[in-house]
């Protein structure tokens, strides 16, 4: 053969045969699908989870801190050995900051811890007829120079004159009952140190908020996160509205479905991911029960949407960011040392203030679409709650507030996780400090 | 269908199952072919083609998009490297023959007309009846445009060597595309 003619059929041959298509059976498939999940979680979601890890973190840390001023206690010279010097000389050099309040928490801590071993029928024999837990909460509203003279000197007082025991029963009781076999002041002072959040009227707090994210991965149909205009199906996707939808991508999915009239149904997956929401909290008590509460609040939502056909496969992507104040009203039904619970109810209103739109064709005619849109309208929301908060110290507590919103529909035709689903549960977790 | 070669190898890079699965359907059965080529044994090219397309999947960092076809040019190079491995590895029989001699007849020349009339399946198939050694330097030199230097070097064979399977390669081929052409033409 001459040079010619080789090359004349080694080309040839491989024309004929370079996009050659061998049939390939599904189980191939089936096997890489089932190696290449779990699906390693994308960045933005691992964002998520490091928020939750987060939060997570914050609370160890409280509950650490809370742990290690009880047990600090134990180590101390303690009540139950009878000394009477620890409780008159922590009250001594008591100030109002949160060093002092721990040491002062101490001696307690542990006493109630003691107590907590004593038989429940010995406290309650202990019982005194007590001035109402609101009687004593106003004389604690008196300013504090007054509170702080007193304290010392009839701290001091009573605990020379009880035993190690008795001391336990009363500080149990003027928590419980606010009876005290110590003088008014006394009891209003400890009253003071250990229903911190009542009196305190200031708190603020961070808080992380984590919902549940929705998925559907069997729709019929092509379907479009953003729809042009129109009524909203709540719990649905819209069909995309070709008369008022943008210009550049309106015609590419005309085609589509024109191409794939008679052929399978296209099919549509999407996910409306789990919000990241978190904030910052101030809130001011009326009085030992109820407390008004304010902030502001951040969320991204996110969602992904696939409708593939076999004229093509296009994906959307969308990301908003919301800033939002809510108002809540707390109503406070136990407020103890450790232990808080609270019911709160209110509304929200939000604003996105930043957002990103993506239609990306990953095969067949199409243009890609990509802006930054923001959604003009608000989102009103309501928002219910029952809150449980434990106290590390006096001034700081970590809460978990299980609840439920409900979102009004914004009338902007984006479709959200708010809008298919607009009535969800969602669990605030959080940190508090008390002034 | 056109695919957009940049925007499924970026979402593949994030490794998005929705791209992935994008990229499977488009290229799955060219990559097969490739497979078949080389190997000539369809259970084993599609064990290839799946450890291929893992690789491909878990190896996109290492992909820069350089333009069309670029994307498909190196999910080929991946099922290659895979299949050459295969057969070094089941180098039963010393596969890739040293031949010193070229062989002493000269086959017919084969018109390109005549091999477009080949249907691709039966072209296809005298690929893979051609010995394995033959077979491996035909592809490597025809589908992936390598020099005999460098056939040699991979398949550890000297460039003479090299030369004479391609030769003996194509003489089987031209013989069979004649043949067929004979056998059914009207």
């Amino acid at each position: 053969m001459s040079k010619r003619d080789d090359d004349i059929l080694l080309e040839g041959i491989r024309k004929r045969l370079e996009n050659y298509s061998e049939p390939v059976p599904d189980r191939v498939w089936h096997s890489l699908e089932k190696e290449l999940s779990p699906r390693r979680v994308p960045f933005r979601r691992s964002l998520r989870r490091w928020a939750a890890v987060a939060a997570a973190f914050a609370g160890v840390i409280a509950l650490g801190w809370w742990l290690s001023a009880t047990f600090t206690g134990r180590v101390s010279p303690s009540l139950m050995a009878g000394a009477d010097a620890p409780p008159v000389q922590s009250a001594a050099v008591h100030e109002r900051s949160p060093l002092a309040a721990e040491a002062q928490d101490a001696p307690q801590g542990e006493a109630l811890l003691a107590e907590a071993g004593t038989a429940p029928a010995a406290r309650l024999s202990r019982k005194h007829s007590s001035a109402p837990v609101a009687a004593a909460a106003k004389a604690v509203a008196a300013p504090l120079p007054q509170e702080e003279a007193a304290l010392p000197e009839e701290e001091a007082g009573n605990t020379r004159q009880e035993e190690p025991g008795d001391t336990v029963e009363s500080v149990s009781l003027v928590q419980k009952r606010g009876g005290t076999r110590g003088g008014k002041a006394w009891r209003a002072a400890a009253m003071a140190e250990h229903r911190p959040k009542g009196q305190k009227k200031w708190s603020m707090g961070v808080s992380y908020l984590n919902t549940a994210s929705v998925r559907n991965d069997g729709l019929s149909g092509f379907h479009t996160l953003k729809e042009g205009q129109g009524n909203i199906q709540v719990g649905k996707l819209p069909l995309p509205n070709f008369s008022t939808a943008l210009p550049t991508e309106d015609k590419p999915m005309q085609d589509a479905l024109l191409n794939n009239v008679g052929q399978a149904p296209p099919e549509t997956r999407y996910e409306h991911k789990m919000p990241v929401s978190t904030g910052i909290s101030f809130r001011y008590a009326f009085n030992e029960h109820f407390a008004i509460e304010t902030g502001l609040t951040y969320t991204m939502l996110s969602s992904e949407l696939e409708s593939s056909s076999s004229a093509g496969v296009y994906v959307e992507e969308y990301k908003l960011h919301y800033i939002g104040i809510p108002v809540k009203g707390n109503w406070i039904f136990l407020d103890t040392k450790f232990l808080s619970l609270y019911l709160s109810a209110g509304f929200a209103l939000e604003k996105s203030v930043a957002g990103k739109y993506e239609r990306v064709y990953l095969s067949g005619d199409g243009d890609n679409a990509a802006w930054n849109e923001t959604v003009k309208p608000m989102q009103w929301s309501l928002l219910g709650s029952v809150g449980v908060q434990f106290n590390a110290t006096e001034r700081f507590g970590i809460y978990v507030e299980p609840g439920v919103a409900h979102y009004f529909d914004d009338g902007s035709g984006v479709q959200t996780i708010r809008t298919e689903k607009p009535t969800n549960f969602n669990l605030q977790l959080g940190l508090r400090w008390s002034y | 269908m056109p695919i957009n070669e940049q925007e499924l190898s970026e979402r593949c890079r994030r490794q998005d199952n929705g791209a992935r699965k994008v990229l499977y359907e488009s290229y799955a059965g060219q990559m097969l072919a490739i497979c078949m080529r080389y190997v000539a044994n369809r259970e084993v090219a599609e064990d290839l083609l799946h450890d291929g397309f893992l690789k491909i999947f878990t190896s996109f960092d290492k992909f820069t998009y350089r333009g069309a076809g670029s994307l498909k040019a190196w999910m080929s190079r991946i099922m290659v490297n895979l299949s050459i491995e295969y057969l070094r590895k089941n180098d039963a029989a010393g596969q890739f023959v040293e031949l010193d001699e070229l062989p002493d007849t000269i086959p017919d020349a084969a018109t390109e007309e005549e091999v477009g009339h080949v249907p691709q399946e039966v072209l296809m198939k005298f690929i893979e009846e051609l010995p394995a050694g033959y077979r491996t330097v035909f592809n490597l030199y025809t589908f992936e445009d390598k020099p005999h230097k460098e056939i040699a070097a991979m398949l550890g064979i000297n460039e003479k060597s090299s030369a004479s399977q391609l030769f003996r390669a194509k003489a089987v081929l031209a013989k069979r595309i004649k043949d067929y052409m004979r056998n059914t033409d009207r």
